[in-house]
């Protein structure tokens, strides 16, 4: 126990564990057991909210109350927050500009089309960031050029679709982008440009659903980080399997720089950048 | 032990003969094809040899396999294949404690000590004696290996022997038995650590574990340090005690950090430090010396260390103060923290609850971040003052905010009842919202009559549902011809609300409108209907709940079970039904409430064998209240054959107590 907490409504293994397989069954997420407090802490506002008495009532009405499925994402939300910002990982990201966007527009000059998709993209700086990166590099100008976002959370798709965001969020984003992608707002927070706004879409999606990511169209990057290690392992090979069917060959997979899929997924090709290691879906024979 | 795999990223990654045998070692069963698995541990390639490492941890570990990994041990000029090999035993439990206590009498001392590194991992007891012979060893590596080993595994042998090796001569001895000493909990003499404190080499470990020590000598002696050059190692050492101080102590602690000039500078480097322990001691330092404007940096201590639980308690108490060095300022520090910390402040910004941070609230309210905004309004709920009451009907009209704002303010109103009832009135005046309304009726339902009929008569399906649930809070007879029409609805999110709110009109009239809500269609209306059943004590009903007790949608069953239940209408043939029904949660029930009847205890020694482990808790619960002599023998048998840990602990537990009786 820490050193000055107050006594607050315990959550005993039993509710701890029936949550977890709640989370498992329907997100394939894995709820790791040290966070017990940490759920306790942060769902015990939830049970305040909907007057429930104990976590045991929690698990029954996710599973059982006709609004248990919003519950669920609201969950989700507070139990494995998503962390992300503008330009996160930047050795990553440039990568991306210096080594991947050129390929990509070698092999996508044809068609001049370009389809990139961040799965798990939280609260949309992941695939505003893609846009303001392709629009950077200058090699897509005039292309037709999508980015699409989707996410587990409805709440966080709302904030995405919004595009206001804070000082939390842009603390990874030079003084010369936000003059360049972003307009100020009265608040003394900013929104991103209406021309990158058109180029990025949002979409509620739960990846671990079969068939789920038909809805999107054949991709050329699919951007992934930090989502694969909240999944189980059955869940997390299901879902890698989806993104790659969902990847046109030769497409990227792009995961967090410490992510891998070693025992997850043979199905793709390994490529080392310069500055990345990145999973392709190999092209046909 | 050395990590085996601990280049990431190398430029071997991208050699297509390494991504063949990369491919091909994938492909492999490794029972069938051991060896060459096995050769894969002797792989150049990092990746190959981690890909060997978790296929071999899948094998059963039998002697020959233990013997070929314990020979690679012993292959000198393949130091990736030892640390492989020793990974790989270090994961193979009790089969490898022999052969491996049989390497500490090798020859060479690199083979014995890699022998006390496994030994240390696999963490067994039974390998405590051979690791105290190994204390002894010529080799000092050996030695220092077998006491780090010693720490690893812990119990009463390990940790004597550990505090006989700090007196030890020997510099690196003494700081692995402290370090070990550590991580076991374990208690040192105060005469024993004192000139530890001061020896360079065993400082560190020795404030480490003075601060575990609750003793106002021990303390004195950490506070102390934290006045010399040292105070680093000091710190870390109040960090390493994770359960509170004495207030006396942490008065002495506040006294000793007056002493500090740079205290706060020095606190913020050390709350941004990688080191977790510093980390921790700062924030008990910041906490006992009252340096509220450090809050930020606090929260912002706040991640995947582990450390969220203690940057809570510390913002908490840290109180007013505190919470106002989160939010003043613009933009306010909260905004600018990761989310994590940010969940952590916005807990403390909310208990706090007091008048004077109202203003610094109303501005994050407005900040438009709709994560903070909630944050400020549940907060300003918590407030107790009247001046609140705007800001939080203003928050009604987002839809984000509405459902917190009207928590908020009937929180409000428990002392303030006229000023938000006055508040609210003006605000239904206009559109009419859902929260607001189900508020005013909460908070004035002698004056909300009007607002409620008006309500239950709007084209939007939630106003309606509003309006139901509302007239629930209203007295006479409105609420009952209200409900009545509510059932009646078209939506079956107003007739759920309609049929939750007749508990409380009353058994006369609520119990003449039950029959219509029990004969809906809808389970949801139906669990809503049960639930009042069981509130308004209506036995007339008996009949339509064990009917909906068999029902197969399993949130129905068990409103249902409860409500016979609550009746005392609860008879074997539905019990019995509900202990064969496909629903987890209804057998769960079902076995709890049948427990003390006859033929209950059959039905929960059935379910012993059931395929989920919490009906199966579920059952074993319900034997160790109920079961008898032939049931304790089932649950005997039954706990040979439980893998789940969690049921088996349930399960030990039902044996105890029914073996006591």
């Amino acid at each position: 126990m820490p050193a000055f907490d107050e006594p607050r409504l315990q959550m005993n293994a039993e509710q701890f564990r029936l949550l977890t397989d709640v989370l498992r069954e329907a997100c394939g997420l894995a709820l790791r057991e040290d966070l017990k407090f940490v759920a306790e802490r942060r769902l015990a506002p939830r049970l305040e909210a909907l007057g429930l008495s104990d976590f045991s009532a929690y698990q029954r009405y996710l599973r059982f109350d006709p609004r248990g499925n919003d519950e669920l994402e609201l969950a989700t939300e507070l139990l494995m927050p998503h962390e992300t910002y503008f330009f996160r990982e930047p050795a990553q990201l440039q990568s991306f500009v210096d080594e991947l966007c050129p390929m990509l527009h070698r092999a996508r000059l044809g068609e001049r089309r370009l389809r990139l998709w961040s799965a798990g993209c939280s609260t949309g700086e992941e695939p505003y960031t893609l846009a303001m990166l392709l629009d950077e590099s200058g090699l897509f100008a005039g292309w037709d050029v999508e980015v699409h976002g989707t996410d587990l959370s409805r709440r966080v798709l709302a904030t995405a679709r919004r595009a206001e965001y804070g000082s939390s969020a842009l603390r990874g984003t030079s003084a010369e982008r936000r003059a360049r992608h972003f307009e100020p707002l009265d608040s003394g927070r900013v929104r991103v440009k209406e021309a990158l706004r058109s180029r990025v879409s949002f979409g509620h999606l739960n990846l671990v659903v079969p068939g789920a990511c038909d809805v999107l169209p054949r991709l050329d990057v699919i951007v992934c980080r930090n989502v694969l290690i909240y999944f189980d392992p059955l869940a997390r090979r299901k879902v890698v399997r989806a993104l790659y069917d969902r990847l046109c060959p030769g497409g990227y997979l792009l995961l967090g720089h410490s992510e891998s899929l070693l025992t997850t997924s043979t199905d793709f090709e390994l490529v080392q950048l310069e500055g990345d290691l990145v999973y392709r879906r190999p092209l046909p024979p | 032990m050395s990590p085996s795999f601990d280049t990431p990223l190398g430029p071997e990654q991208g050699d297509p003969a390494i991504e063949a045998r990369y491919q091909r070692l994938v492909a492999v069963d490794p029972e069938s094809e051991l060896e060459l698995v096995l050769a894969g541990l002797r792989d150049p390639s990092w990746r190959v040899r981690k890909l060997a490492t978790s296929l071999l941890e899948r094998v059963a570990p039998g002697p020959m396999l233990l013997e070929r990994l314990i020979g690679l041990l012993g292959e000198r000029d393949q130091t990736g294949a030892r640390n492989a090999a020793a990974a790989v035993l270090g994961q193979c439990g009790a089969a490898a404690v022999g052969p491996v206590v049989n390497l500490l009498g090798h020859v060479d001392p690199d083979q014995r000590k890699l022998a006390a590194d496994v030994l240390g991992s696999l963490g067994r007891e039974e390998a405590v004696p051979a690791l105290l012979g190994a204390l002894e060893d010529v080799d000092a590596n050996v030695r220092a290996a077998a006491a780090e080993a010693l720490g690893h595994i812990g119990g009463g042998a390990a940790t004597r022997a550990l505090q006989r090796l700090v007196g030890s001569p020997e510099a690196l001895l003494r700081v692995c038995a402290l370090e070990g000493l550590v991580v076991l909990g374990a208690a040192v003499g105060l005469a024993t650590l004192a000139p530890l404190v001061v020896d360079p080499a065993t400082r560190r470990s020795a404030y480490r574990l003075l601060g575990q020590i609750a003793h106002p000598t021990a303390f004195s002696m950490v506070c102390r340090g934290l006045l010399t050059r040292s105070r680093d190692a000091a710190l870390a050492g109040l960090g390493s005690r994770e359960v509170g101080w004495a207030p006396e102590a942490e008065q002495a602690l506040r006294l000793t950090l007056r002493g500090v000039d740079d205290l706060d500078a020095w606190l913020a480097t050390c709350l941004s430090s990688a080191d977790r322990a510093l980390t921790l001691g700062a924030m008990h330092a910041v906490v006992a010396a009252g340096r509220y404007r450090l809050a930020p940096l606090v929260a912002a201590a706040a991640d995947e260390r582990g450390l969220s639980e203690f940057a809570s308690a510390a913002l908490k108490r840290l109180g007013l103060w505190g919470a106002l060095a989160l939010l003043e300022g613009e933009p306010a520090p909260i905004c600018a923290l990761s989310r994590e910390a940010r969940l952590v402040a916005a807990e403390a910004v909310t208990r706090v609850g007091e008048p004077r941070l109202v203003p610094a609230l109303e501005r994050l309210l407005r900040s438009e971040d709709s994560e903070l905004a909630e944050v400020a309004v549940r907060a300003l709920g918590r407030c107790r003052t009247a001046a609140v009451v705007p800001s939080l009907v203003g928050a009604l009209d987002d839809e984000g905010l509405a459902s917190a704002a009207a928590r908020a303010l009937v929180r409000i109103a428990a002392s303030f009842p006229d000023e938000v009832a006055v508040a609210l009135a003006a605000c239904l005046q206009g559109a009419q919202r859902p929260h607001a309304l189900r508020a005013y009726a909460r908070v004035a339902p002698a004056q909300a009559l009007a607002e409620v009929r008006r309500a239950a008569h709007a084209s939007d399906d939630a106003l309606r549902a509003a309006a139901a649930e509302a007239a629930g809070s209203l007295d006479g007879e409105a609420p009952v011809e209200l409900l009545g029409r509510s059932l009646l609805d078209e939506s079956p999110p107003v007739r759920r609300a309609a049929a939750q709110a007749l508990s409380s009109v009353g058994r006369g009239a609520g119990a003449a409108l039950l029959a219509r809500a029990l004969a809906d269609t809808d389970p949801a209306v139906l669990c809503a209907a049960c639930e009042s059943a069981a509130e308004l004590a209506a036995s007339a009903h008996r009949a339509r709940l064990e009917q909906l007790a068999g029902s197969t949608d399993g949130a129905l069953a068990c409103a249902a079970l409860q409500a016979l239940s609550s009746l005392g209408l609860l008879g074997e043939r539905v019990l019995e039904r509900a202990c064969a029904h496909p629903d987890a949660e209804v057998l769960k029930l079902a076995v709890a409430l049948s427990a003390e009847r006859v033929g209950g205890i059959a039905s929960a020694e059935e379910l012993l064998t059931h395929a989920r482990w919490d009906v199966r808790v579920a059952a074993a619960r319900a034997l160790a209240v109920a079961g008898d002599r032939r049931a304790l023998i089932r649950l005997r048998q039954r706990l040979d054959a439980e893998t789940d840990a969690l049921a088996r602990e349930v399960m030990l537990a039902a044996v105890a107590s029914l073996d006591e009786r």
